[in-house]
Protein backbone atom coordinates (compact mmCIF):
# COMPACT_ATOMS: atom_id res chain seq x y z
CA UNK A 1 0.00 0.00 0.00
CA UNK A 2 1.06 3.66 -0.22
CA UNK A 3 3.99 4.53 1.69
CA UNK A 4 2.75 7.89 2.09
CA UNK A 5 2.14 8.86 5.46
CA UNK A 6 -1.25 11.00 6.71
CA UNK A 7 0.13 13.47 8.39
CA UNK A 8 -0.90 13.49 12.22
CA UNK A 9 -3.66 16.30 11.89
CA UNK A 10 -5.19 14.21 9.08
CA UNK A 11 -5.38 11.08 10.99
CA UNK A 12 -7.73 12.36 12.77
CA UNK A 13 -10.18 13.51 10.18
CA UNK A 14 -9.45 10.59 8.70
CA UNK A 15 -10.27 8.54 11.81
CA UNK A 16 -13.76 10.13 12.02
CA UNK A 17 -14.90 9.26 8.43
CA UNK A 18 -13.28 6.13 8.75
CA UNK A 19 -15.65 5.30 11.97
CA UNK A 20 -18.48 7.24 11.07
CA UNK A 21 -18.25 4.98 7.10
CA UNK A 22 -17.32 8.00 5.30
CA UNK A 23 -14.33 7.43 3.35
CA UNK A 24 -14.02 5.74 0.15
CA UNK A 25 -12.58 2.67 -0.81
CA UNK A 26 -9.32 3.59 -1.68
CA UNK A 27 -9.12 5.87 1.54
CA UNK A 28 -10.29 3.23 3.68
CA UNK A 29 -7.70 0.82 2.43
CA UNK A 30 -5.08 3.84 2.63
CA UNK A 31 -6.39 4.24 6.55
CA UNK A 32 -6.08 0.12 7.41
CA UNK A 33 -2.81 0.69 6.14
CA UNK A 34 -2.05 3.27 7.97
CA UNK A 35 -3.53 1.53 11.27
CA UNK A 36 -1.26 -1.97 10.63
CA UNK A 37 2.06 0.38 11.14
CA UNK A 38 1.28 3.73 13.10
CA UNK A 39 0.57 3.68 15.77
CA UNK A 40 -0.38 7.36 15.95
CA UNK A 41 -3.38 6.46 13.75
CA UNK A 42 -4.74 3.53 16.03
CA UNK A 43 -4.57 6.23 18.77
CA UNK A 44 -6.79 8.42 16.44
CA UNK A 45 -8.92 5.98 16.03
CA UNK A 46 -9.59 5.19 19.39
CA UNK A 47 -10.02 8.95 20.35
CA UNK A 48 -12.61 9.20 17.49
CA UNK A 49 -14.48 6.24 18.92
CA UNK A 50 -14.43 8.25 22.05
CA UNK A 51 -15.40 11.27 21.07
CA UNK A 52 -18.77 10.09 18.84
CA UNK A 53 -19.70 8.06 22.48
CA UNK A 54 -19.12 11.16 24.02
CA UNK A 55 -21.31 14.08 21.69
CA UNK A 56 -24.06 10.60 21.43
CA UNK A 57 -24.37 10.64 25.65
CA UNK A 58 -24.02 14.33 25.41
CA UNK A 59 -27.12 14.93 22.40
CA UNK A 60 -29.09 11.94 24.07
CA UNK A 61 -29.23 13.33 27.48
CA UNK A 62 -29.91 16.90 26.95
CA UNK A 63 -32.21 17.29 23.66
CA UNK A 64 -36.30 16.58 22.93
CA UNK A 65 -37.48 16.57 19.30
CA UNK A 66 -39.51 19.89 19.03
CA UNK A 67 -42.17 17.65 17.84
CA UNK A 68 -42.47 15.56 21.14
CA UNK A 69 -42.06 18.58 23.12
CA UNK A 70 -45.40 20.41 21.67
CA UNK A 71 -47.40 17.02 21.17
CA UNK A 72 -46.30 16.67 25.38
CA UNK A 73 -47.42 20.16 26.25
CA UNK A 74 -51.37 19.38 24.08
CA UNK A 75 -51.33 16.22 25.39
CA UNK A 76 -50.98 17.62 29.09
CA UNK A 77 -53.17 20.52 28.55
CA UNK A 78 -55.84 17.92 26.77
CA UNK A 79 -55.40 16.06 29.71
CA UNK A 80 -56.04 18.91 32.28
CA UNK A 81 -59.31 20.15 30.45
CA UNK A 82 -60.78 16.68 30.34
CA UNK A 83 -60.54 16.31 33.97
CA UNK A 84 -61.58 19.91 35.03
CA UNK A 85 -64.65 19.29 32.47
CA UNK A 86 -65.00 15.46 34.30
CA UNK A 87 -65.17 17.27 37.55
CA UNK A 88 -67.32 20.04 36.61
CA UNK A 89 -70.08 17.20 35.35
CA UNK A 90 -69.74 15.73 38.91
CA UNK A 91 -70.15 18.78 41.15
CA UNK A 92 -73.92 19.17 40.87
CA UNK A 93 -74.30 15.55 42.03
CA UNK A 94 -72.52 16.21 45.05
CA UNK A 95 -74.50 19.68 45.61
CA UNK A 96 -77.64 18.37 47.68
CA UNK A 97 -80.45 20.39 47.51
CA UNK A 98 -82.89 19.38 50.23
CA UNK A 99 -85.89 21.45 48.75
CA UNK A 100 -85.66 19.49 45.17
CA UNK A 101 -85.29 16.69 47.04
CA UNK A 102 -88.56 17.54 48.95
CA UNK A 103 -89.85 18.46 45.70
CA UNK A 104 -88.83 15.42 43.65
CA UNK A 105 -90.40 12.79 46.22
CA UNK A 106 -93.62 14.75 46.15
CA UNK A 107 -94.16 14.58 43.00
CA UNK A 108 -94.12 10.56 43.05
CA UNK A 109 -97.44 9.12 43.55
CA UNK A 110 -96.89 6.41 45.28
CA UNK A 111 -97.46 7.15 49.73
CA UNK A 112 -94.22 4.83 50.33
CA UNK A 113 -91.89 6.70 47.99
CA UNK A 114 -92.91 10.16 49.69
CA UNK A 115 -91.97 8.77 52.92
CA UNK A 116 -88.39 7.67 51.64
CA UNK A 117 -88.03 11.21 50.45
CA UNK A 118 -89.23 12.77 53.19
CA UNK A 119 -86.82 10.51 55.27
CA UNK A 120 -83.77 11.05 53.17
CA UNK A 121 -84.13 14.74 53.00
CA UNK A 122 -84.08 14.83 56.90
CA UNK A 123 -81.26 12.72 57.57
CA UNK A 124 -78.67 14.73 56.13
CA UNK A 125 -77.15 16.01 52.71
CA UNK A 126 -74.62 13.08 52.46
CA UNK A 127 -75.11 11.22 48.84
CA UNK A 128 -71.30 10.08 48.32
CA UNK A 129 -71.93 6.44 48.47
CA UNK A 130 -75.55 5.45 47.92
CA UNK A 131 -77.51 4.31 44.89
CA UNK A 132 -81.27 3.51 44.56
CA UNK A 133 -81.90 0.25 41.69
CA UNK A 134 -84.32 1.71 39.43
CA UNK A 135 -86.76 -1.06 39.46
CA UNK A 136 -87.06 -0.06 43.34
CA UNK A 137 -86.87 -3.96 44.86
CA UNK A 138 -83.26 -2.96 46.31
CA UNK A 139 -80.75 -0.19 47.68
CA UNK A 140 -77.55 -0.95 47.36
CA UNK A 141 -74.48 0.42 49.12
CA UNK A 142 -72.23 1.48 46.28
CA UNK A 143 -68.98 3.56 46.76
CA UNK A 144 -69.50 5.07 43.76
CA UNK A 145 -72.16 7.54 42.94
CA UNK A 146 -74.39 7.56 40.25
CA UNK A 147 -76.04 9.97 37.90
CA UNK A 148 -78.90 8.36 37.53
CA UNK A 149 -79.48 7.48 41.77
CA UNK A 150 -80.88 10.78 42.56
CA UNK A 151 -83.21 11.12 40.43
CA UNK A 152 -84.49 7.42 39.92
CA UNK A 153 -87.92 6.87 41.09
CA UNK A 154 -89.56 3.62 41.83
CA UNK A 155 -92.87 2.21 41.89
CA UNK A 156 -92.56 -0.44 44.08
CA UNK A 157 -90.12 -0.25 47.48
CA UNK A 158 -89.53 -2.96 49.96
CA UNK A 159 -88.11 -2.44 53.00
CA UNK A 160 -87.57 -6.33 53.38
CA UNK A 161 -85.96 -6.52 50.21
CA UNK A 162 -83.69 -3.40 51.35
CA UNK A 163 -82.94 -5.63 54.17
CA UNK A 164 -81.77 -8.62 52.02
CA UNK A 165 -79.45 -6.43 49.89
CA UNK A 166 -77.75 -4.01 52.58
CA UNK A 167 -74.40 -5.82 53.65
CA UNK A 168 -73.41 -6.11 57.71
CA UNK A 169 -74.45 -8.25 60.24
CA UNK A 170 -74.06 -4.52 61.98
CA UNK A 171 -76.93 -3.08 60.21
CA UNK A 172 -79.00 -6.35 60.92
CA UNK A 173 -78.26 -6.37 64.42
CA UNK A 174 -78.47 -2.79 64.89
CA UNK A 175 -81.97 -2.49 63.07
CA UNK A 176 -83.47 -4.93 65.16
CA UNK A 177 -82.04 -3.24 68.17
CA UNK A 178 -84.32 0.38 66.77
CA UNK A 179 -81.13 2.03 67.79
CA UNK A 180 -81.24 5.11 65.30
CA UNK A 181 -77.19 6.27 66.99
CA UNK A 182 -75.86 2.67 66.56
CA UNK A 183 -77.28 2.66 63.37
CA UNK A 184 -74.98 5.34 62.16
CA UNK A 185 -72.24 4.00 64.61
CA UNK A 186 -72.21 0.57 62.58
CA UNK A 187 -73.00 1.86 59.56
CA UNK A 188 -70.07 4.58 59.44
CA UNK A 189 -70.33 6.57 56.29
CA UNK A 190 -73.67 5.20 54.95
CA UNK A 191 -75.07 5.71 58.50
CA UNK A 192 -77.51 8.52 57.17
CA UNK A 193 -79.04 6.04 54.67
CA UNK A 194 -79.65 2.98 57.48
CA UNK A 195 -81.33 5.82 59.53
CA UNK A 196 -83.36 6.74 57.17
CA UNK A 197 -84.48 3.30 56.28
CA UNK A 198 -85.18 2.47 59.96
CA UNK A 199 -86.69 6.04 59.57
CA UNK A 200 -88.70 4.60 56.85
CA UNK A 201 -89.45 0.93 58.23
CA UNK A 202 -90.50 3.11 60.83
CA UNK A 203 -93.11 5.02 59.06
CA UNK A 204 -94.19 1.93 57.38
CA UNK A 205 -95.04 0.18 60.56
CA UNK A 206 -97.19 3.45 62.17
CA UNK A 207 -99.22 3.24 58.72
CA UNK A 208 -100.22 -0.59 59.20
CA UNK A 209 -100.53 0.03 63.35
CA UNK A 210 -101.75 3.16 63.01
CA UNK A 211 -99.16 4.23 65.65
CA UNK A 212 -97.83 8.05 64.82
CA UNK A 213 -95.00 8.30 66.86
CA UNK A 214 -91.57 7.61 65.17
CA UNK A 215 -89.03 5.53 66.74
CA UNK A 216 -91.52 3.00 68.41
CA UNK A 217 -89.29 0.01 66.34
CA UNK A 218 -90.07 -3.26 67.32
CA UNK A 219 -86.58 -5.51 67.74
CA UNK B 1 10.01 -25.98 32.32
CA UNK B 2 6.52 -27.17 31.59
CA UNK B 3 3.34 -25.16 32.73
CA UNK B 4 -0.03 -26.54 33.49
CA UNK B 5 -2.86 -26.73 30.84
CA UNK B 6 -4.77 -23.84 32.14
CA UNK B 7 -3.54 -21.10 34.06
CA UNK B 8 -6.04 -18.57 35.81
CA UNK B 9 -5.12 -15.27 36.37
CA UNK B 10 -7.45 -13.24 38.86
CA UNK B 11 -5.92 -9.62 40.11
CA UNK B 12 -6.63 -6.54 41.56
CA UNK B 13 -5.70 -3.40 40.52
CA UNK B 14 -6.49 0.33 40.75
CA UNK B 15 -6.75 2.15 38.00
CA UNK B 16 -6.50 5.88 37.76
CA UNK B 17 -9.35 7.15 39.46
CA UNK B 18 -8.21 5.11 42.41
CA UNK B 19 -11.18 2.79 42.22
CA UNK B 20 -10.60 -1.28 42.33
CA UNK B 21 -11.05 -3.22 38.90
CA UNK B 22 -11.28 -6.48 39.08
CA UNK B 23 -9.07 -7.95 36.04
CA UNK B 24 -10.19 -11.64 35.44
CA UNK B 25 -7.68 -13.00 32.25
CA UNK B 26 -10.41 -16.30 32.29
CA UNK B 27 -8.40 -19.42 31.09
CA UNK B 28 -5.10 -19.48 29.22
CA UNK B 29 -4.24 -22.27 27.74
CA UNK B 30 -0.01 -22.79 28.29
CA UNK B 31 1.41 -25.94 25.79
CA UNK B 32 4.61 -24.76 27.60
CA UNK B 33 6.35 -21.64 29.20
CA UNK B 34 9.07 -19.49 27.21
CA UNK B 35 11.64 -17.02 27.20
CA UNK B 36 9.26 -14.41 25.75
CA UNK B 37 6.63 -14.69 28.87
CA UNK B 38 5.70 -11.88 30.34
CA UNK B 39 5.07 -11.84 34.22
CA UNK B 40 1.73 -11.39 35.64
CA UNK B 41 2.22 -8.48 37.42
CA UNK B 42 3.57 -6.40 34.65
CA UNK B 43 0.78 -7.78 32.70
CA UNK B 44 -1.57 -6.74 34.79
CA UNK B 45 -0.80 -3.18 34.63
CA UNK B 46 -0.64 -3.13 31.16
CA UNK B 47 -3.95 -4.06 31.38
CA UNK B 48 -5.13 -1.19 33.73
CA UNK B 49 -3.38 1.23 31.43
CA UNK B 50 -4.54 0.44 28.08
CA UNK B 51 -7.69 -2.15 27.89
CA UNK B 52 -10.16 0.98 27.69
CA UNK B 53 -8.39 2.70 24.88
CA UNK B 54 -7.79 -0.35 23.30
CA UNK B 55 -11.07 -1.80 23.32
CA UNK B 56 -12.20 1.58 21.74
CA UNK B 57 -9.80 1.19 19.00
CA UNK B 58 -11.24 -2.11 18.54
CA UNK B 59 -14.97 -1.01 18.00
CA UNK B 60 -13.70 1.71 15.56
CA UNK B 61 -12.36 -1.61 13.64
CA UNK B 62 -14.73 -4.20 14.42
CA UNK B 63 -18.40 -2.03 15.20
CA UNK B 64 -19.14 -4.82 17.47
CA UNK B 65 -18.55 -4.42 21.46
CA UNK B 66 -18.60 -7.72 22.36
CA UNK B 67 -16.06 -8.75 19.63
CA UNK B 68 -13.96 -5.97 20.63
CA UNK B 69 -13.55 -7.13 24.22
CA UNK B 70 -12.71 -11.03 23.23
CA UNK B 71 -9.90 -9.24 20.65
CA UNK B 72 -8.92 -7.46 24.09
CA UNK B 73 -8.16 -10.79 25.73
CA UNK B 74 -7.13 -12.37 22.72
CA UNK B 75 -4.34 -9.47 22.43
CA UNK B 76 -3.73 -9.48 26.14
CA UNK B 77 -3.19 -13.62 26.26
CA UNK B 78 -0.71 -13.04 23.77
CA UNK B 79 1.37 -10.53 25.55
CA UNK B 80 1.21 -12.54 28.37
CA UNK B 81 3.15 -15.86 26.53
CA UNK B 82 5.05 -13.47 24.10
CA UNK B 83 5.17 -10.39 25.35
CA UNK B 84 8.49 -10.78 27.38
CA UNK B 85 10.79 -10.15 24.47
CA UNK B 86 9.25 -6.94 23.65
CA UNK B 87 10.71 -3.19 24.91
CA UNK B 88 8.80 -1.76 27.91
CA UNK B 89 8.11 1.46 25.46
CA UNK B 90 6.98 -0.65 22.98
CA UNK B 91 4.63 -2.52 24.62
CA UNK B 92 1.53 -0.36 24.18
CA UNK B 93 2.59 -0.35 19.77
CA UNK B 94 3.02 -3.89 20.03
CA UNK B 95 -0.32 -4.90 22.11
CA UNK B 96 -2.36 -2.43 19.73
CA UNK B 97 -0.95 -4.08 16.55
CA UNK B 98 -1.55 -7.75 17.80
CA UNK B 99 -4.60 -6.71 18.90
CA UNK B 100 -5.55 -4.61 15.30
CA UNK B 101 -4.58 -7.87 13.41
CA UNK B 102 -6.70 -10.20 15.78
CA UNK B 103 -9.55 -7.89 14.35
CA UNK B 104 -8.81 -8.24 11.01
CA UNK B 105 -8.90 -12.04 11.27
CA UNK B 106 -12.16 -11.69 13.01
CA UNK B 107 -13.63 -9.61 9.98
CA UNK B 108 -12.39 -12.25 7.73
CA UNK B 109 -13.88 -14.93 9.76
CA UNK B 110 -17.42 -13.22 9.65
CA UNK B 111 -17.08 -12.33 6.12
CA UNK B 112 -16.91 -15.92 5.82
CA UNK B 113 -19.46 -16.70 7.79
CA UNK B 114 -21.81 -13.85 5.96
CA UNK B 115 -21.17 -15.68 2.96
CA UNK B 116 -22.25 -19.21 4.04
CA UNK B 117 -25.54 -18.16 5.51
CA UNK B 118 -26.29 -15.77 2.16
CA UNK B 119 -25.62 -19.26 0.32
CA UNK B 120 -28.09 -21.35 2.51
CA UNK B 121 -30.71 -18.78 2.30
CA UNK B 122 -30.47 -17.05 5.30
CA UNK B 123 -30.61 -13.69 6.33
CA UNK B 124 -26.67 -12.24 6.53
CA UNK B 125 -26.74 -9.61 8.05
CA UNK B 126 -24.05 -8.19 10.12
CA UNK B 127 -24.49 -8.75 13.56
CA UNK B 128 -22.50 -5.22 14.60
CA UNK B 129 -24.33 -2.27 14.68
CA UNK B 130 -21.81 0.37 15.65
CA UNK B 131 -22.30 1.79 19.52
CA UNK B 132 -25.48 1.04 21.04
CA UNK B 133 -26.71 3.99 23.35
CA UNK B 134 -26.56 1.95 26.33
CA UNK B 135 -23.01 0.55 25.41
CA UNK B 136 -21.63 4.35 24.90
CA UNK B 137 -21.31 5.22 28.54
CA UNK B 138 -19.21 2.40 29.11
CA UNK B 139 -16.64 3.71 26.33
CA UNK B 140 -16.11 6.86 28.10
CA UNK B 141 -15.46 8.67 31.39
CA UNK B 142 -17.71 11.26 33.03
CA UNK B 143 -15.38 13.83 32.65
CA UNK B 144 -14.69 13.30 29.36
CA UNK B 145 -18.55 13.41 29.14
CA UNK B 146 -18.68 16.52 30.85
CA UNK B 147 -15.57 18.19 28.72
CA UNK B 148 -17.45 17.09 25.55
CA UNK B 149 -20.54 18.86 26.68
CA UNK B 150 -18.87 22.04 27.71
CA UNK B 151 -17.24 22.07 24.47
CA UNK B 152 -20.60 21.63 22.43
CA UNK B 153 -21.98 24.50 24.17
CA UNK B 154 -19.35 26.80 22.97
CA UNK B 155 -19.40 25.81 19.07
CA UNK B 156 -21.19 27.83 16.57
CA UNK B 157 -24.69 27.06 15.97
CA UNK B 158 -23.78 25.91 12.44
CA UNK B 159 -21.54 23.76 13.23
CA UNK B 160 -22.82 22.12 16.17
CA UNK B 161 -26.23 21.61 13.99
CA UNK B 162 -23.49 19.61 11.91
CA UNK B 163 -22.11 17.49 14.68
CA UNK B 164 -25.61 16.47 15.87
CA UNK B 165 -27.19 15.36 12.57
CA UNK B 166 -24.30 13.07 11.97
CA UNK B 167 -22.85 11.67 15.07
CA UNK B 168 -26.28 11.25 16.95
CA UNK B 169 -28.83 11.62 14.08
CA UNK B 170 -26.33 9.56 11.89
CA UNK B 171 -27.60 11.37 8.47
CA UNK B 172 -24.70 11.26 5.85
CA UNK B 173 -23.00 14.26 5.05
CA UNK B 174 -25.10 14.24 1.34
CA UNK B 175 -28.30 14.57 3.81
CA UNK B 176 -27.06 16.76 5.58
CA UNK B 177 -26.11 19.31 3.19
CA UNK B 178 -28.91 19.30 1.34
CA UNK B 179 -31.12 19.73 4.82
CA UNK B 180 -29.25 22.59 5.50
CA UNK B 181 -29.02 24.00 1.75
CA UNK B 182 -25.23 23.96 1.97
CA UNK B 183 -22.69 22.18 -0.55
CA UNK B 184 -21.21 19.30 0.49
CA UNK B 185 -18.10 20.42 1.12
CA UNK B 186 -19.19 23.25 3.88
CA UNK B 187 -20.62 20.32 5.81
CA UNK B 188 -17.31 18.46 5.65
CA UNK B 189 -15.48 21.45 6.35
CA UNK B 190 -17.92 22.86 9.28
CA UNK B 191 -17.80 19.19 10.91
CA UNK B 192 -13.70 19.08 10.21
CA UNK B 193 -13.53 22.30 11.95
CA UNK B 194 -16.06 21.48 14.93
CA UNK B 195 -13.73 18.72 15.34
CA UNK B 196 -10.78 19.56 15.78
CA UNK B 197 -12.10 22.56 18.18
CA UNK B 198 -13.55 19.23 20.68
CA UNK B 199 -10.23 17.36 20.23
CA UNK B 200 -8.59 20.08 21.39
CA UNK B 201 -10.55 20.81 24.22
CA UNK B 202 -10.54 17.15 25.55
CA UNK B 203 -6.49 17.39 25.46
CA UNK B 204 -5.91 20.32 27.01
CA UNK B 205 -8.84 18.91 29.88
Amino acid sequence: MSGECINNEDLHWFAVRYRLGELSEQERARFEWELGENQAAREALAKAVALEAAVTICFQKTSLPVRNAVSFRWAGFATAVAVAVCFAMLIPFFKFDPQKSRQVGEREATPRLHALAFAWTEAGAEMADASFNADGLSWGIDLHWEVDGADSSADVFSADAANETLSGAAFVEEERAGDYAALEEAAGDAGWMLVALSGMQTLANSETSGSETPGDESP
Amino acid sequence: MSAPAHLVFCRQAVDREGDSKQINFARLRMARSTANSLDSDTSARLYVEHADELRRFLIGVLRDAPLAQDCVQAAFAKLLTHGGGVRAESRKAWLFRVAYHEALAVRRRQAVGKRVLEQVGKDGESLASGIQNDAAETLVSRETIDGVRRALAELPQNQRDVVRMRMYENKTFRLIAAELDIPIGTALARMRTALKKLRQRLESE
